[in-house]
């Protein structure tokens, strides 16, 4: 069965946040394809009664810190004599490294943080690996120094393990947003998830982190569905599975037409017809190098207005 | 030890530029290209020279002016636009073939038939002028595996150089990647090469699972331009890669060559 964990909220430090804030964030981290929320033991306090202990797992300090109501605890602290006893999570950095695994067999429950550069491997070799040494099934946990981490997780997860990663990759671990999304085009894996929530999720975390999310992130970023060059909005227009790989409204986007240095005639046709003007279909062609013209002399794309401006000159004949 | 040598196809003044709001000047263009030639960059391509006459005039100054770097064009699967691609006197000519059914049947509105008679006539036209040609499997990702085996293997028939892996929409996954070349290169095809996009956050590990599978290179772009999620970034790829394959540039030359880049995307 498939299990994520998302541990966000035990990267930030939410200490400063309004209550407010941090427990809607926890509730639409809740809903957008993690099955477990891991925080550090003063965050759940702060979260009270909103907090939902059968998916919350704890980030101890130390292996005999008391957690009143919630099961489940994780900590890179180990100590045999605690029970019941938390997840152990070790760091290994080095795919060769999984040679010394063997002495952990013994320990019950195992998060395994690392594996950067697994991707140089043949990693499903390496998975069936790390289950003979360990005669248990860890969790994993990618660190993302590679860029590979989203999809170690994915490839782990549909191996049938469990893992763990972070709202938009913060702190270095595994965007836990884009293995959802693999996982759902992949697997079909929770495909009512309503993931319309993620711009207010993106909202709240930049709130809460000061870290801004870039325009072109995977799955989250707002201009992931901008489209400019004319194969593309042609292709779009016939039909958007052409070019995008699910729909904008799936993640609470909308696609937006931008009119540039590589928008052809049936994108300015569009853009055009989206604002309202009407251009001859004869002048098209003159008003497209015009604005193929001035979008590389700004070294951008044309705001609404400078296309105007164009479509009216064009239109006039001036 | 001695490691796979693999190379990179940088694609930043072709696919990268298709980025919304990215409009390159000649200059610039003429500068990236040198950037990326000094750093050894194996193949640039270097536009798309069916989009304007200015286009072209900026790819043969690119041609004319590499001192190492193979040159190649992007061209539709339309012989006007192949004729304008060799206008440029490229060193290769890679001509882009949608595969996938969706974009056959709803981009195209055409068959398999045709798509097939209609490459082979763009693939002869463009190897009449005694340019190279490679061949992109547009939207390979969502495309029959049976289909592109045959169309691989036909392709080396027709002396095509190397075929393109493109995961057009950024769907695949690394096992999927690794098992998608592994088959094309079973069935005969001509060399590989991957061109991903990041949609998914895999462009790197997808990849670095092609090349695993014996891809013969990689298509990237600096800082990971791209539409929507961006390309594979060359960066990313060359620091994932650096343990496993022999790949220019060094990993500073890669780390340099994004600070450069950062400084011309960015600086207006």
């Amino acid at each position: 069965m498939i299990k994520l964990t998302d541990k966000t909220l035990t990267v930030l430090d939410t200490g400063d946040c309004p209550i407010s804030a941090l427990t809607e964030f926890y509730q639409l981290l809740l809903k957008a394809g993690a099955d477990e929320i891991e925080m550090d033991w003063k965050t759940a306090q702060r979260l009270g009664d909103a907090l939902i202990p059968e998916r919350t797992v704890i980030a101890l300090e130390h292996p005999v810190q008391l957690t009143p109501g919630c099961a489940k605890r994780v900590c890179h602290i180990t100590d045999l004599m605690v029970e019941p006893r938390p997840v152990f999570e070790i760091q290994i950095n080095d795919v060769r490294e999984i040679s010394q695994l063997a002495r952990y067999a013994g320990y019950g429950k195992l998060r395994i943080t690392g594996l950067s550069n697994l991707m140089s491997y043949d990693f499903q070799s390496v998975f069936q690996q790390l289950r003979k040494r360990l005669s248990i099934e860890p969790e994993l946990c990618p660190i993302d120094e590679f860029g590979c981490a989203a999809a170690i997780l994915t490839e782990w997860v549909m191996d049938g393990g469990s893992g763990v990663g972070t709202f938009a990759g913060i702190g270095g671990y595994a965007p836990l947003e884009e293995a959802v999304m693999a996982l759902r085009l992949a697997r079909r894996h929770k495909p009512r998830l309503d993931l319309s929530i993620l711009p207010r999720l993106c909202e709240l975390f930049t709130q809460l982190s000061g870290v801004a999310i870039p325009p072109h992130k995977a799955v989250i970023g707002s201009a992931v569905f901008d489209v400019e060059s004319g194969i593309h909005v042609e292709g779009i227009l016939k039909n958007a599975s052409n070019y995008e790989p699910f729909s904008p409204e799936l993640v609470g986007a909308r696609r937006r037409i931008v009119i540039g240095k590589h928008s052809g005639i049936a994108s300015l046709r569009c853009g055009l017809s989206a604002l309202g003007c009407d251009v001859p279909e004869a002048k098209l062609p003159f008003l497209l190098e015009e604005v193929r013209r001035e979008a590389t002399r700004l070294s951008r794309a044309l705001s609404d207005g400078e296309v105007l401006a164009l479509a009216g000159k064009a239109r006039d004949g001036t | 030890m001695n490691l796979q040598r693999a190379y990179i196809i940088d694609t930043t003044l072709r696919d990268g530029e298709q980025s919304p709001g990215c409009a390159f000047s000649s200059e610039q263009k003429l500068r990236i290209a040198q950037m990326l030639d000094r750093a050894g960059i194996y193949q640039i391509e270097a536009g798309m020279p069916a989009m304007s006459g200015d286009e072209r005039q900026v790819i043969r100054e690119i041609v004319a002016n590499r001192a190492r770097a193979k040159i190649s064009v992007w061209s539709r699967m339309n012989p006007d636009d192949v004729r304008l691609a060799m206008e440029c006197r490229p060193d290769m000519i890679h001509i882009s073939a949608p595969v996938s059914y969706v974009h056959i049947y709803s981009k195209l509105r055409k068959n398999k038939t045709w798509l097939q008679k209609q490459l082979l006539d763009c693939i002869e036209l463009a190897q009449s002028g005694g340019f190279a040609v490679t061949v992109g499997f547009e939207d390979a990702s969502r495309a029959d595996i049976t289909f592109m085996s045959a169309l691989a293997a036909l392709m080396r028939e027709e002396g095509v150089l190397r075929i393109q892996f493109s995961d057009t929409v950024g769907v695949m996954t690394p096992q999927r990647t690794y098992d998608c070349i592994r088959e094309l290169i079973l069935c005969g095809s001509p060399p590989v090469t991957f061109h991903g996009h990041n949609d998914l956050g895999m462009a790197a590990a997808n990849s670095m699972a092609a090349l695993r599978a014996g891809a013969f290179g990689i298509e990237t772009t600096l800082l990971g331009l791209g539409v929507r999620a961006g390309n594979c970034d060359l960066e990313t790829l060359v620091l994932a890669a650096r343990r496993a394959y022999d790949l220019r540039p060094s990993p500073h030359d890669a780390q340099t060559l994004s600070r450069k880049a950062k400084n011309i995307f960015y600086t207006h």
